[in-house]
């Protein structure tokens, strides 16, 4: 009998810790999934010009939304809903606009301050789809969707047109970088590109015929300075992801005390309520857990995205 | 009574196996996704030019935070 037992209770812990290194994988999954796009978003970011791109992306994205959440209130106005809540939302996301557009891209914490805004201005969208949600029933929510466009704005298409000049910049900065790898180059390939004579794909297809005239030996050594620096761009984003994930709702607190006192000064009640119960609420998920570190990222959407 | 022993044994031995088979598992697709050309491992000329084209951004490329409705 006594020998039963033991099996049993071999057995038993054997279950809890399979269980247990299960758990624990599927945590790890879910943490890759939520910080890859990000991480690949923040590759570019370990020079100013990649830090000022993505940081005037974020800018265009909060734009476009504040101008589709203007929109909707519009409409739904007209019809006669109470929007103080969704005005609430949308002043915030106003204030994370001012931020965003006041980052330095040369800050050593540029990363950091991206993944931040972007959560913030993340975790808000969210808000204000589920608050326009349950404010109306899912015909009237269909209904409003299709009045709402897409919006061309001369504000938007200024942003798309800066963008699209810095990712010029950008792209044209890497074909000379790799005319070093390759070890000789075409100027007159730069400039039509920078002058939209020649688009993208054709600069690439240029480059792959320059590369394919190569000995085998020589685009070994392409592919491996290419791979070099692709893993050192990977290295640099993970661990500035991993450094951003620390503090986060320190600086998270921080961020919503600061926009709390715009609130109060502006005299916003409705925001202020929903200030101070976010504040509220992450200490006592702080009380609860009893940690310090919170999440960031990507956004999920719920809460502190990660 | 000698049964039951057996029984509680491939039970242990089935759980062993199950956890074992999901670690390996596991780990060899992690593996995979570690690119090694280190071993002397054939490299085809789609693979290079994939490293090329990964160099430049699209210009339509944006930060995505959502939709509002």
């Amino acid at each position: 009998m006594k020998k039963i037992w033991s099996i049993l209770m071999v057995l038993m812990l054997m279950i809890s810790i399979s269980s247990l290194a299960f758990a624990d994988e599927s945590e790890e999954n879910n943490d890759e999934e939520i910080n890859e796009e990000t991480e690949k978003e923040i590759e570019i970011m370990n020079n100013s010009l990649g830090a000022e791109i993505r940081l005037l992306q974020l800018e265009k994205s909060i734009t476009k939304n504040l101008l589709k959440g203007n929109m909707i209130v519009d409409v739904l106005e007209g019809l006669g809903y109470n929007t103080t809540n969704l005005i609430a939302i949308l002043a915030e996301m106003g204030y994370i606009l001012e931020e965003v557009q006041t980052a330095d891209p040369e800050a050593n914490d540029s990363v950091e301050v991206f993944i931040d805004l972007k959560t913030d201005a993340r975790n808000l969208t969210t808000q204000f789809r589920i608050t326009l949600k349950d404010l109306l029933s899912d015909v009237k929510y269909k209904e409003v969707k299709e009045q709402i466009r897409e919006n061309l704005s001369d504000e938007l298409q200024n942003y798309s047109k800066q963008i699209r000049n810095r990712i010029k910049q950008f792209n044209r900065n890497q074909i000379y970088r790799l005319y070093g790898i390759v070890g000789e180059g075409n100027n007159s390939l730069v400039n039509k590109y920078m002058n939209g004579s020649s688009t993208m794909a054709q600069v690439k297809l240029q480059i792959n015929k320059m590369v394919n005239n190569k000995t085998r030996e020589k685009k070994m050594k392409i592919f491996s300075e290419l791979k070099k620096e692709k893993i050192q761009n990977k290295f640099h984003a993970s661990t500035e992801a991993e450094n951003a994930v620390k503090n986060f709702t320190q600086r998270e607190t921080e961020r919503l005390q600061k926009r709390l006192e715009q609130a109060q000064n502006s005299g916003n009640e409705k925001l202020i309520e929903q200030i101070q119960n976010r504040i509220q609420n992450i200490q006592d998920e702080n009380g609860n857990s009893g940690s310090g570190n919170g999440n960031s990222g990507s956004g999920n959407g719920k809460g502190k995205g990660k | 009574m000698d049964k039951k022993i057996i029984t509680i044994f491939f039970l242990l031995i089935i759980v062993l196996s199950i956890a074992i088979t999901f670690t390996t598992i596991k780990q060899s697709s992690t593996q995979d996704d570690i690119e090694d050309y280190g071993s002397g491992e054939e490299i085809t000329d789609e693979d290079l030019y994939d490293e090329l084209n990964d160099l430049f951004l699209s210009e339509d490329d944006e930060v995505e935070i959502g939709d509002m409705i």
